[in-house]
């Protein structure tokens, strides 16, 4: 790889991006893709059919071979699902899988104009054995974009072809930042040619098959996040009416691109979310308390349920992230005489609410380990102090969610 | 609030036996308690003590058939007992119960006709509190809820609770009966109401003021056995009790809600704005909408912060009166700005009136004879924020003399009381003393007093006693226990006996006391307690045991005698000696009774006793010392009217013994700068003049000591001796005593900076004065460092350089040495003064202010040939002052001190004396700055031109002394090089070179101003 990649590719060379997957068929054929959703990945066909050549078979069929419902492995990281092609484009190598297990917290690349970029790459994602290596490729776009009707189709690109980059994405770097341009393809005129599906036509395929307006959300902040394919903020809609769970990014040192990267619920869960899937009933107030748990267990079934509803897998924070979440300082002060209120946490700097003084929160560490954690100082400098397990029901902690964004 | 009386039958079992007791006699006439129990109302009185009846288990039978005969005031007369003549219920009794009827609550309809909308958004904040509530205590059976209102049912509470199934009582003016409802008629009453209904709600209210019985335990927060099973009967028929507890006394929340913490408090200024516009006539909507939501902001109730502003406000709010829409607003707005003044300096409330006179003993209701409670609370209030360690040391310190309550004590030490009592054989041991009570109960006394701990383990009075300033209502109307706790710290001599920090605590108790009792405080009493802290030698034990200590190893009676017969058969010997019929055999006798011990005579016996005297008195002084700048520091109020240390001095002075009085202020002077020097020299100089000569000695010694000891130290104020006395007191000098000792003193401080030795002046550390005089000049109270702490007497001062130029610099040097001589004459009998000596010492100086400083390379060099470079110098100095070419320190000094004694004398000498004084304003310039000239226009050249001026302002007549005297020290410096020269330390001759030039430079300085009288020298 030339000295010349930037900041951004060598960490991806550490830290594949978080919507960068890897796929193998059950006849062994890997590529790469793009996750673009919390559900979809968008590849290339031949990655995904069963046939060998899938270009062989379009130059005599005049189509690629059909792959619609095939099932295919997806890997990223510690996440490892299945996925099903849901749409597949008429002319071009494009494909779109649906993942079985959704996958949260990931953010899809920006897209970026076409054009001739100085730095651009094709990154893919290789399983090499038990591990998965990030392919980096840089390429030379030499030849302007072929159109079909109003959509550029394909562009080309002097390409030291690699297998399993195929269905990854190309990357051009511009001015610190990284611009996502299209769907790395294989077809190309001779070994040292390749070609890609500009991103134009990859957004209008989804758009046109899937009803995804824009798979890019923009952010002006947390740059660093995005680099990564993490999205600073998430929020998870469920099925309950007015069940929203808004989640934050935090990693252990924001500084360090290696780091890694989880989400923690910007809130507690309240009393009304926690009885949600129970058989307990839900009183008005209920709306505008925290739920509190006796035991850690009571705590984490909750939990499940919440996950549950929201087709994703939840889990206590760790003490570590709880303490991140918790920085900063407020004004707010313990609360006497009255059941504690979600109006009454603080929200400090990263849009995280602070329990009161006085309130302890269930966390459990990656051993396993319980903990309950009490806020403590009183209307200034915010500390945690380490509440005696066999005491923590008398505290009775709420608690929150976290969950990891796998494969970063 | 306040806890039930632990002898309240009431309180401790239910009024109803039991089901399973038989039933109980009619009881005695109780006797009438007090707490918490009104006055019967006429209609109450009509009991009588006969018709007391047993509540059984047939109660519930007979209540619910009552209910159902929908009669439930029948038995109304039968609530009292004791008769009319009693005057009080009396809870304990069983008494035939008044039935509560509860019925189905139906909204008011007339009232949601009139009030369609709006009413649901008046009490929107009250409706989610009360939903956010039961929601938490869903699972709870009975919820408590504390709402600030008055004496009456907030029936809103029943409208926005927003249940199906909800009960209330049919007749709300008769909470008195239940208040006498234990938990079986509740249930009782409960289910006669629901029909067999299960899952209702039944809710009531009841005064916080008026509690009592189960009812009232329930609400303090005793979760027991019978509670226990009064939520499980609730549970088994799936019934609720919300409870509304009407705070209707001046109470801060923090002290219900810790009372019992299950205690849900309600916003009560929404019902508070309906009640007030609802019985005025006004416009409900207009002044919601004009002061409501402010209303609720102020009176958001988050924890005890919140206290003082919350009860103010709710307060206030009551005085005010029924007008306009208008003018009402305009009183509350004015409430909401007074209730932010009226803080903890209002006036106390009734129930806090009540509770500390039932702790502190006074009053019916006293508790006087705990003094366990009595003196934890009285030390509470005079010592918030000190560390729970501390606190219950000075506690347990101040508990009275003599033997516990027996019957407090743990059940184990009463039966070996009573074990050990009973044997015949034995002496009968001293019974317990209260400190074993104190132990024992001091944990759980906190929470009844309302002591709570805060952060880092500290005491802080709780809500409970919010809103009352303690320390002036005990400071009012406890007289006779401020006296009483300051005999024992007095009597047990505390100040000597507690650690540091139990003392430093016990200092601020007292000042906390003093500041509150103003002039009203005894300081004599404080005195004489303060006093206690000495130790003497009586504290060291019996004669035989210090002699113990004196002699380890030896028979203390043995010495002892030792010592008084040598001292009997020397004194036979020495007078037969003088008689001239010495007796041999007594010498050999005298003899052989020094050889038994021969380290013990009678002289080395008592130089010992005396060093362990002073050595005793020396931390005694220091103790007080530390003691008397706590208090200082403790002290807030009083120290405007009445400051503590010059108080506590006044009254030293008449108990303590002159030597430990002059230790005591001279140890001020050198340690500290929390005094005002200005007054303990004062002081000094009252004692010193009306001393005899013997004592003006010590006096002098004293002092002395002090500062030399003093001026050893680096950090020591020793500004504080340049303030503390005056040399330039008007008057003659000659019979001035007084001034002498000042003279004296000054001229320690002064010539101390003076190094015997040519070291650089870089290297030069012990300097004391130099530092303080070019620092303070111009800034106007001295060093910044210092002035921020400094007294106020030290700030009013003059700043040091002002003092020196007034009083040193300004000086006549022969009427400075004649203050000496006056010395001398004091000294005359002891002979540890000597004029001459102290002239030579002031000469040589002299000296050495030229020959100090010389270069790093070669000042070994020049120390090593002081004596020959020192004796051309005085050749130098004499020579130029036409007084000879003599290098004999002695014989010059000698010359100078006749001159002065004897007038016959030539005067002429005492111009060499003279030269002390520019020598150290040389000194003082060359120590600060250096030899280098200054460069105009920098601070440096700033400061001393600002000394200069200043000097030649206040002394223009000893501007030409001043000149001839730097010219002298020129020519002596020039030879000082030529002298180094010669000694081929050239580096030092140039800095000499240098130093000469600088002296000129001065001399320059000072013949421009010089005036054209001559100095006329006495």
């Amino acid at each position: 790889m030339s000295a010349g990649l930037g900041k951004v590719f060598e960490s991806w060379r550490q830290h594949a991006p978080a919507f960068l997957v890897n796929i193998e068929t059950p006849a062994g054929v890997t590529g790469s893709g793009i996750q673009i959703d919390l559900h979809h990945i968008v590849t290339c066909v031949h990655v995904v059919c069963r046939e060998q050549d899938a270009y062989a078979y379009k130059e005599q069929l005049g189509r690629f071979p059909d792959a619609l419902r095939e099932v295919v492995s997806i890997r990223c990281g510690r996440f490892a699902s299945q996925g099903t092609v849901v749409a597949q484009h008429e002319e071009l190598d494009l494909a779109v899988l649906r993942l079985a297990t959704p996958r949260p917290g990931v953010t899809p690349p920006l897209p970026l104009e076409a054009g001739l970029y100085d730095n651009v790459c094709v990154v893919g994602l290789k399983r090499m054995a038990e591990r998965l290596d990030v392919l980096l490729n840089p390429i030379k776009i030499e030849v302007p974009p072929a159109s079909q009707g109003n959509t550029r189709t394909q562009q080309k690109h002097i390409y030291g072809a690699v297998e399993g980059a195929s269905g990854g994405g190309v990357f051009a770097e511009q001015g610190g930042a990284i611009g996502f341009l299209g769907i790395a393809t294989l077809g190309g005129e001779g070994y040292l040619m390749g070609s890609f599906i500009p991103v134009e036509a990859v957004l209008e395929f989804v758009q046109q098959k899937l009803g995804i307006q824009h798979c890019s959300p923009s952010y002006n902040s947390a740059h660093a996040l995005l680099a990564r394919g993490v999205a600073p903020t998430w929020e998870f809609t469920g099925s309950a009416p007015e069940l929203r769970l808004p989640f934050t990014a935090i990693a252990r040192d924001e500084t360090d691109t290696t780091a890694s990267v989880s989400f923690i619920s910007r809130r507690v869960v309240s009393a009304r979310e926690a009885r949600l899937k129970s058989q307990q009933r839900i009183l008005p107030g209920h709306w505008r308390l925290p739920a509190w748990s006796d035991s850690i267990e009571d705590a984490e079934s909750a939990i499940r349920n919440l996950g549950a509803l929201v087709g994703t897998r939840f889990r206590l924070p760790t003490p570590d992230e709880l303490e991140i979440s918790w920085r900063g300082s407020d004004s707010s002060r313990a609360i006497e005489g009255r059941p504690t209120t979600l109006s009454d946490f603080a929200v400090n700097g990263r849009g995280i609410e602070i329990p009161p003084p006085g309130m302890a929160e269930w966390a459990r560490d990656r051993n396993g380990v319980a903990f309950a954690f009490e806020r403590n100082g009183d209307g200034g400098a915010l500390s945690m102090v380490a509440v005696p397990l066999d005491q923590a029901a008398v505290w009775q902690p709420c608690f929150r969610m976290a969950f990891d964004i796998e494969g970063t | 609030m306040t806890s039930l009386p632990s002898d309240s039958a009431g309180g401790s079992e239910p009024s109803g036996n039991g089901p399973d007791l038989p039933p109980a006699a009619p009881l005695p006439q109780a006797e009438p308690t007090t707490e918490h129990k009104p006055a019967a109302r006429p209609s109450e009185a009509k009991a009588d003590p006969a018709d007391v009846q047993k509540n059984t288990k047939d109660n519930e039978t007979d209540l619910t058939k009552k209910a159902a005969d929908g009669n439930p005031k029948n038995d109304l007369s039968d609530k009292m007992v004791g008769g009319r003549d009693s005057g009080r219920l009396d809870t304990s009794l069983p008494v035939e119960q008044e039935r509560l009827v509860y019925h189905p609550y139906r909204p008011p309809a007339a009232r949601s006709h009139r009030q369609p909308a709006r009413a649901g958004s008046h009490f929107d904040l009250l409706r989610e509190r009360l939903e956010e509530i039961v929601a938490r205590d869903e699972s709870e059976p009975i919820i408590l809820f504390g709402l600030r209102h008055d004496r009456s049912f907030p029936s809103e509470i029943s409208a926005q609770i927003g249940l199906d199934d909800l009960y209330v009582r049919a007749d709300q003016g008769g909470w008195p009966s239940l208040k006498r409802s234990n938990f079986d008629d509740l249930v009782a009453n409960f289910a006669a109401a629901a029909d067999g209904n299960e899952g209702a709600t039944f809710i009531d209210w009841i005064p916080l003021a008026e509690i009592s019985g189960e009812i009232g335990r329930m609400i303090e927060g005793f979760y027991d056995d019978r509670l226990r099973e009064f939520e499980a009967r609730l549970k088994e028929r799936r019934f609720r009790l919300f409870l509304i507890v009407v705070i209707d006394s001046p109470i801060a929340l923090s002290t219900v809600v810790e009372t019992n913490p299950r205690i849900r408090c309600l916003p009560w200024t929404d019902l508070w704005l309906s009640n007030f516009a609802g019985t005025h006539k006004l416009s409900a909507n207009t002044l919601y909408a004009r002061g409501g939501a402010k209303l609720r902001l102020a009176a958001t109730w988050c924890g005890y912060q919140d206290d003082d502003y919350e009860l103010n406000l709710s307060r206030t709010l009551e005085t005010i009166r029924p007008g306009n829409v208008d003018y009402v607003i305009a009183e509350i707005e004015k409430a909401l700005e007074t209730a932010k003044t009226r803080g903890p300096n209002a006036t106390i409330g009734e129930q806090s009136r009540k509770d500390l006179s039932k702790y502190l003993g006074a009053g019916e209701n006293s508790l006087a004879n705990d003094p366990v409670k009595q003196v934890m609370l009285s030390v509470a209030v005079f010592a918030g924020g000190t560390r729970v360690r501390e606190y219950y040391r000075v506690c347990q310190k101040l508990l009275p003399d003599g033997p516990a309550e027996i019957l407090r004590l743990p059940l184990v030490i009463r039966e070996e009381i009573i074990r050990k009592a009973e044997r015949l054989d034995q002496e009968p041991a001293p019974l317990p003393g209260w400190s074993v009570i104190f132990d024992m109960e001091r944990d759980n006394a906190l929470g009844e007093l309302g002591i709570r701990l805060g952060q880092g383990q500290a005491i802080e009075l709780d809500g409970k006693w919010r809103g009352a300033d303690l320390k002036q209502v005990i400071a009012r109307t406890y007289p006779g226990l401020i006296a009483t706790l300051m005999e024992r710290i007095h009597e047990r001599r505390l100040f000597l006996l507690l650690s540091e920090a139990e003392s430093s605590l016990l200092a601020k108790i007292i000042c906390e006391i003093r500041d509150a009792c103003q002039e009203g405080f005894d300081d004599r009493e404080l005195a004489m307690a303060l006093i206690g802290a000495q130790r003497g030698l009586s504290d060291l034990g019996t004669p035989h045991e210090i002699v113990e200590t004196l002699y380890p190893g030896h028979d203390a009676g043995q010495v002892i005698k030792l010592v008084e017969s040598i001292g009997q058969y020397k004194f036979i010997a020495d007078s037969l000696a003088a008689m001239g019929t010495p007796d041999p055999e007594l010498e050999k006798h005298l003899l052989n009774l020094k050889g038994i011990f021969p380290e013990v005579t009678p002289e080395n016996f008592a130089a010992k006793f005396e060093a362990l005297r002073q050595r005793l008195r020396e931390e005694s002084v220091r103790r007080l010392t530390r003691h008397l700048i706590r208090m200082r520091k403790s002290s807030n109020e009083s120290e405007q009217n009445r400051p503590i240390v010059p108080s506590m001095l006044d009254i030293f002075e008449q108990l303590l013994p002159t030597e430990t009085y002059v230790a005591l202020l001279t140890y001020m002077i050198a340690t500290t700068t929390e005094v005002d020097p200005p007054d303990i020299g004062k002081r000094l100089r009252k004692e010193y003049a009306r001393a005899n000569i013997e004592e003006m000695v010590d006096i002098v010694l004293a002092i002395n000591q002090r500062l030399k000891q003093a001026l050893n130290y680096q950090d020591a104020p020793h500004k504080n001796w340049l303030l503390a006395f005056g040399p330039d007191r008007k008057g003659k000098a000659h019979d001035d005593r007084i001034r002498s000792l000042a003279v004296f003193i000054w001229d320690i401080v002064i010539n101390y900076d003076v190094l015997r030795s040519t070291v650089p002046y870089q290297r030069m550390k012990h300097l004391r004065v130099v530092p303080h005089i070019f620092g303070d000049i111009g800034s106007g109270t001295g060093s910044a460092s210092d002035s921020d702490t400094a007294p106020e007497g030290e700030k009013a001062a003059a700043t040091i350089a002002t003092r020196l130029i007034s009083g040193f610099l300004d000086h006549d040097p022969a009427d400075w040495l004649r203050a000496m001589a006056v010395i001398e004459s004091i000294f005359q009998d002891v002979g540890r003064f000597d004029l001459a000596d102290y002239v030579q010492n002031r000469i040589e100086d002299t000296v050495w202010v030229i020959m100090t400083g010389a270069a790093e390379a070669d000042w070994i060099a020049l120390q090593n040939e002081r004596d020959s470079i020192a004796g051309d110098l005085l050749v130098s100095l004499t020579a130029s002052l036409d007084l000879g070419f003599e290098r004999r320190f002695d014989f010059t000094a000698q010359k100078v001190a006749d001159a002065v004694i004897d007038n016959t004398s030539d005067s002429r000498w005492l111009s060499l004396y003279g030269l002390f004084w520019p020598a150290m304003i040389a000194h003082w310039r060359f120590a600060a700055f250096g030899l280098e000239p200054f460069v105009p226009g920098l601070e440096p050249d700033r400061q001393f031109r600002l000394f200069l001026d200043q000097l030649v302002t206040t002394a223009p007549k000893r501007s030409g002394s001043y000149r001839d005297g730097f010219n002298v020290l020129a020519e002596a410096a020039d030879q000082c090089a030529d002298k180094a020269d010669t000694m081929a330390a050239t580096a030092s001759a140039h800095l000499y070179r240098k130093k000469a030039d600088r002296l000129r430079g001065l001399a320059r300085f000072f013949s421009a101003h010089a005036l054209d009288v001559p100095v006329v020298v006495q």
